[in-house]
C-alpha cells in the first residue's frame, strides 16, 4: 500500500558491482557474470518525509542477484546511517520497502529474500570527485577514473545520459571500483576494478 | 603523413560490435569479451576531398582485434560503395589508407592486415536507433532502441565523449541483426549498436 506522505530526497549515488566495466544491466542487458553482488551508497544531502527532514542521512542497499536482474530473485539488505533519529528511521523503512512511490515502489517486487536493516557508522566522502564509502569492518567501497590506455594521456571522463536504470536521474560517470569489499555476516563479497557508476539522484513520491 | 588536402564529411555513423549492451571500450575498459569484432557505416551527407564530392555516399570499415582496439594486431576490410565514380573512388581510398588523418588514420594505425575492399551497393534506411543497412551479401545491420526491461519503453540513451574519435555524443541501442560476409565473418545481431552524427575534417 503506498502511503499519501509526500517526500522527495536529493544528493549523491556510487554504484559498485561484479559486473565488467560498463554493467550491462544499466543498459537493459544481462549482467558478465553471476551471480550480480551490487553495492548502492546514497548520501541525501537534502530531503524530506512529510514534515521529517533527511537532510545529511546516508544509506548504502547491498544485494546479491541469482540471474537476470529484472527476473528477481534478489537477497537485499540495508545500512542505515546511525545518526538518523527514530523519526528519520521509519521514514526511510517506509520509503525503501516501497510503500511511499517513486522507484523504490516497483523494485520491492524483485526481493525475494529481505535481510534486517542495520543501523551502522556511514562515511560517505567525496574525494577529488570521486565517491568512497565505509562502515568500519562491515565495507570498504570506493570509485576512481579508468586510466587512460594512451600512454601519458590523462584518465577520461565520459558520461552516459538517461541510462535504463531509475536510480540515476542525472549524467553518469562511468567509473572503476578501487574496491568493494563487503564483510557483513548476511552477504560477503569483494572486487576491485569493476564497473562503477557515479552521479547525482533526485527522487520524490508518492 | 597528413598531406595538405582540404576535405571534409559529415554525416551519419552507424556501428555494431561484439560488446554488451554499454560496451566498455567506450570508457577505455576491455571489450566484453576480451577480443572485438565490430562494424562502422558512415553515410556521408555533406562531403568533399579536394575537388570531388563526396555527398550521399556509404563507406564501411569492419574489423576484428585479439584485445582492445587500441592494442592493435587488426585485420580490417572496408566496403566502398560501388555507386562511386572514379574520382570519388580515389578520394575515398586516399582517407582509408590514412595519410590525411580523420579516423581513418587511426584505423590504418591498429591495423596489421587490411583486406582487398568490397565494393557494393548499399540499401538504407538512416533513422536513428531504428536505422537498418544492407551491403549486398557483405553487410547487413540492423538497430533497435533498448527496451526498458520492465515498463518495455523505448529507452532513450546518450554517451557524451568529448575525446571520442569517431564521434562525440551517440545514442546507444543494440542490433538486432549484425552481419558482415567478407574476407572474415562477423554474426553479433542483439548486441551493441550505435548511432551517432559524426563531423571530421583535415587537414
Amino acid at each position: 500500500m503506498t502511503t499519501a506522505v509526500s517526500w522527495r530526497m536529493q544528493g549523491d549515488i556510487l554504484e559498485l558491482c561484479s559486473c565488467n566495466i560498463t554493467c550491462p544491466c544499466n543498459y537493459g542487458g544481462d549482467p558478465t557474470k553471476l551471480p550480480c553482488e551490487a553495492i548502492l551508497g546514497f548520501r541525501i544531502q537534502e530531503g524530506s518525509y512529510g514534515n521529517t527532514s533527511l537532510g545529511g542521512v546516508n544509506f548504502v542497499i547491498y544485494a546479491q542477484i541469482p540471474g537476470k536482474v529484472f527476473d528477481g530473485g534478489w537477497t537485499l539488505g540495508v545500512f542505515l546511517d546511525e545518526r538518523a533519529s527514530q523519526e528519520q528511521v521509519e521514514a526511510l523503512a517506509t520509503i525503501l520497502s516501497g510503500q511511499a512511490g517513486g522507484w523504490f515502489e516497483p523494485f520491492s517486487g524483485f526481493i525475494a529474500n529481505p535481510l534486517p536493516p542495520k543501523q551502522v557508522p556511514i562515511n560517505f566522502e567525496s574525494v577529488d570527485g570521486e565517491l568512497r564509502i565505509s562502515i568500519p569492518g562491515v565495507l570498504e567501497a570506493g570509485s576512481e577514473r579508468i586510466p587512460n590506455p594512451i600512454p601519458g594521456q590523462p584518465p577520461l571522463d565520459t558520461t552516459v545520459n538517461d541510462m535504463v536504470v531509475p536510480f540515476f536521474t542525472e549524467s553518469v560517470h562511468v567509473r572503476r571500483s578501487t574496491a568493494v569489499k563487503l564483510t557483513d555476516p548476511d552477504m560477503n563479497f569483494e572486487y576491485v576494478g569493476q564497473s562503477a557508476n557515479i552521479s547525482h539522484f533526485e527522487y520524490s513520491g508518492p | 603523413m597528413t598531406r595538405e588536402i582540404q576535405w571534409h564529411l559529415k554525416g551519419s555513423l552507424i556501428s555494431a560490435c561484439s560488446c554488451d549492451w554499454g560496451c566498455p571500450c567506450n570508457f577505455d575498459a576491455r571489450p566484453t569479451r576480451g577480443w572485438c569484432q565490430g562494424t562502422y557505416v558512415w553515410h556521408v551527407e555533406d562531403g568533399r576531398f579536394g575537388d570531388a564530392s563526396l555527398d550521399g555516399l556509404y563507406m564501411s570499415w569492419s574489423g576484428e582485434f585479439p584485445g582492445p582496439v587500441h592494442e592493435g594486431h587488426g585485420t580490417a576490410q572496408w566496403i566502398a560503395d560501388a555507386s562511386a565514380t572514379g574520382q570519388q573512388r580515389e578520394a575515398i581510398f586516399a582517407l582509408f589508407e590514412g595519410g590525411y588523418g580523420g579516423p581513418f588514420a587511426i584505423f590504418a594505425a591498429v591495423t596489421e592486415t587490411v583486406l582487398e575492399p568490397i565494393f557494393e551497393k548499399f540499401e538504407a534506411n538512416i533513422d536513428g536507433l531504428d536505422s537498418r543497412l544492407r551491403a549486398g551479401e557483405a553487410l547487413e545491420i540492423r538497430l533497435t532502441t533498448i527496451k526498458n526491461p520492465v515498463t518495455g519503453d523505448p529507452e532513450d540513451v546518450q554517451l557524451v565523449k568529448p575525446t571520442g574519435f569517431t564521434s562525440q555524443e551517440s545514442l546507444l541501442g543494440a542490433s538486432t541483426l549484425y552481419r558482415f560476409n567478407g574476407g572474415f565473418q562477423h554474426d553479433h545481431s542483439g548486441q551493441y549498436a550505435e548511432f551517432a552524427p559524426f563531423d571530421y575534417s583535415g587537414p
